[in-house]
């Protein structure tokens, strides 16, 4: 046994050096063995993504299911590699242009080898539309010096009729202590479209043997963006961006058609006369978007979330979209989402509801819906449930959506008055996300 | 602020931060759950799947340690020097021959003297072998991490937090620190001990550090009309019989300001002990009836 030493020895120093070389020393040297998931060591790839599967259904024409698969890498040094895979098989009818009548109508199916007709009162639906797409895309990211962040990616998708490959590459720069970042992008996609039965001559009438202009078309498109966002708080972030985009080649859709009606005055006048012209739209389109975002913070209130999108283009579509979002966190795991979306557009000057018989054809005409007068609204809600606290999440999220248009327009006469002759469409939408 | 408890290490812990968001407060909160989880399953001396047990039963066989076991046998090694051997972690085969209950009515005779002799063969960190990261112990000898594992988790979970982190305090059963001051100015701390005795000064306010405390207000031994601590010198075999219950210490970290308040406890004089160190402290003794 030893004596005890009779002064009380001082160390209180020497033992905090001790406790400091046990703290930093273990946890500098031992990063695996703590087995926190988001300290890892410097040199490991941290993998994120997401599964997911969209469903969507208009009441009576298309329904579609798409799965997607999200798959990134983040790098030591920031550098990102991100992919996506989208399938989206797509099954049921679509509006082919053509005015309801009170008199069945029969139309020529695309390939030519069929024909299918539309009883009285039933909207003008094509039932031959079955296709699935698939769409792979990639990007790379990364730093460049001090305040830059460079990006290239591709995409390519294909389905049955129509096949795309693009490129894209931005630049961005961080300002005011990373509370500022101003992009820039540019991309450029090449499309090449080969419609069933052939493109059709445009204006040209629908018949088994309608001239065509051949097998495949061509069509080019090139996107500029220009973004700023902007750090106005802690609570508060807003983003502005300007998108320029232009298109150019085969820009018709294929598919749609315009009815020719019998002229005022005859007996039967606004019924359909059993001629109908392809679509024929400009060949080049230059579009303008500016668009501005608001994410507000409550704190432990959840998050708002404002938008407002203003569009206009070359063929005189203009459109405005307003959109707002309320993430309210409602226990620590669960999370609830109601959103809503209110949409309006103004149509392209060649949209026409018919082509009066005995008029002379203008240059360009569709009777494709998604070109016409029209006000949308989406309403929307999303609950999800944290798995961990590292970004693991499932979701779920229910959508209904319903677009509509002016259904008597002051355009109509004759029997044209008893039709609608913009009718409604109503879609339900299903997904279920799950990230990790 | 957000507060919220869970068990570990047979202690309430209790987490505090200093923020309103409930998901950046459960995001901080799991990963201390974790890591306390991590550290009870590691250094549990009632478990057979770790490395305690594994140290324990190796009947005189050398065993490779991680790099972390292997800084904790350093750092106590190191502690037992300092300290002229009162902080001993081979010291814990001596609870097998001493009991000490809740009440003095369950107390029995202290073990004689022959018996308490033979403990003490297995007792002393001069008998190991170590050279990092091999260690070896005489069979009967145990390590025993329980007198420091609840205040060096504390400080592993205090390290998850970083300068821009919201301001933090962790206790785990009495053990506890904080990562820095809160918006309201301080954190105010309720020492139990002192409540119990009566003392005023119950709260304390600290803006930073750990405060670690020894002793245990209501478990004691009592013999010939002298109630005896339950922290046993590893030297003698014997709790020490200074009168004093507990002893809270207040340090820059909770595993510093826990060595000091065990190393004290055992000294004759604690008050004075801790005024030489310089360290803030607080005691309670066994004067009072209780």
């Amino acid at each position: 046994m030893q004596l005890k030493p009779k002064t009380i020895k001082k160390i209180k120093s020497s033992l905090a050096l001790a406790t400091t070389v046990l703290l930093t020393g273990v946890s500098q040297g031992h990063a695996q063995d703590t087995q926190i998931a988001d300290a890892p060591p410097p040199s490991a790839t941290k993998w994120t993504g997401a599964i997911a599967n969209l469903y969507y259904s208009e009441t009576d024409r298309v329904t579609a299911i798409e799965p997607v698969i999200n798959l990134n890498a983040e790098f030591s040094g920031e550098r990102k590699w991100s992919n996506k895979l989208v399938v989206d098989t797509l099954t049921g009818a679509s509006h082919n242009g053509a005015v309801m009548s009170r008199n069945p109508q029969t139309f020529t199916s695309p390939s030519g080898s069929s024909n299918y007709t539309i009883a009285p009162g039933n909207v003008t639906l094509d039932p031959t539309f079955k296709d699935t797409r698939i769409a792979l895309s990639s990007s790379w990211s990364q730093p460049l010096g001090e305040n830059y962040e460079w990006s290239v990616g591709g995409n390519g998708s294909k389905e049955y009729d129509f096949t795309s490959l693009s490129v894209n590459s931005s630049i961005s720069k961080n300002l005011n202590n990373k509370n500022t970042k101003l992009s820039l992008g540019v991309s450029g996609e090449f499309d090449s479209i080969n419609p069933v039965g052939g493109a059709p001559v445009g204006l040209a009438t629908m018949s088994p043997t309608k001239p065509t202009l051949g097998t495949t078309e061509s069509k080019q498109v090139f996107d500029l963006l220009l973004g700023w966002t902007q750090v106005m708080s802690r609570s508060w972030i807003v983003q502005l961006n300007y998108n320029l985009g232009h298109s150019s080649g085969y820009m018709n859709d294929p598919y749609k058609f315009t009815s020719e009606v019998v002229a005022p005055g005859a007996g039967n006048a606004g019924d359909p006369t059993g001629t109908y012209f392809y679509d024929k739209r400009p060949d080049s389109r230059t579009k303008h978007a500016l668009f501005i975002d608001s994410k507000y913070h409550l704190g432990g209130w959840g998050i708002v979330g404002t938008s407002y999108r203003y569009f206009f283009d070359d063929w005189g579509v203009t459109s405005h979209t307003a959109d707002i979002s309320y993430h309210v966190p409602i226990s620590s795991r669960w999370y609830v989402e109601p959103s809503f979306r209110y949409y309006i557009q103004n149509k392209a000057d060649f949209y026409r509801y018919f082509q009066v018989q005995g008029q002379s054809l203008p240059q360009e005409m569709s009777s494709d819906y998604r070109l016409g007068d029209m006000t949308a609204m989406t309403i929307g809600l999303e609950f999800g449930r944290k798995l961990d606290s590292y970004g693991k999440e499932i979701s779920f999220r229910a959508q209904l959506y319903t677009q509509q248009g002016d259904s008597s327009p002051s355009e109509a006469y004759g029997f044209l008055t008893s039709q609608d002759l913009y009718p409604k469409l109503t879609a339900v939408i299903g997904q279920v996300i799950y990230k990790f | 602020m957000i507060k919220k408890t869970f068990s570990c290490m047979a202690s309430q812990c209790e987490v505090l931060i200093d923020t309103e968001d409930p998901i950046i407060f459960e995001s901080y909160f799991s990963k201390i759950q974790t890591e306390a989880y991590r550290l009870e399953h590691k250094y549990s001396r009632y478990r057979e799947d770790n490395i305690v047990y594994q140290i324990n039963h190796s009947s005189g066989n050398k065993v490779k340690l991680d790099d972390e076991t292997s800084s904790l046998i350093d750092f106590s090694l190191q502690c037992y020097k300092m300290s002229d051997g009162l902080f001993d972690i081979t010291s814990g085969v001596l609870r097998k021959i001493w009991s000490f209950k809740k009440t003095d009515q369950e107390n029995t005779e202290p073990p004689d003297s022959q018996k308490i002799k033979e403990c003490l063969k297995k007792v002393g960190m001069h008998r190991i072998q170590w050279k990092s990261p091999y260690l070896k112990l005489e069979p009967g000898m145990e390590i025993d991490f329980g007198g420091i594992v609840k205040e060096y988790a504390v400080d592993k979970c205090i390290a998850l937090f970083s300068k821009e982190s919201p301001a933090a305090l962790i206790n785990f059963g009495g053990d506890l620190s904080v990562t820095k001051a809160p918006r309201s100015g301080s954190w105010s701390v309720a020492i139990e001990e002192l409540f119990n005795s009566g003392d005023a000064r119950a709260h304390i306010d600290i803006k930073n550090g750990a405060i670690a405390t020894s002793g245990d207000t209501y478990r004691f031994f009592e013999h010939d009309k002298k109630r005896y601590s339950h922290i046993l010198n590893p030297k003698t075999g014997w709790p020490v019989s200074n009168g004093v219950a507990t002893i809270t210490v207040q340090a820059e970290t909770c595993t510093l300001a826990g060595i000091l308040a065990t190393v004290s406890h055992l000294q004759n004089n604690p008050a004075q002990f801790l005024k030489e160190q310089e360290a803030q402290h607080w005691i309670t003794n066994y004067n009072r009836p209780l």
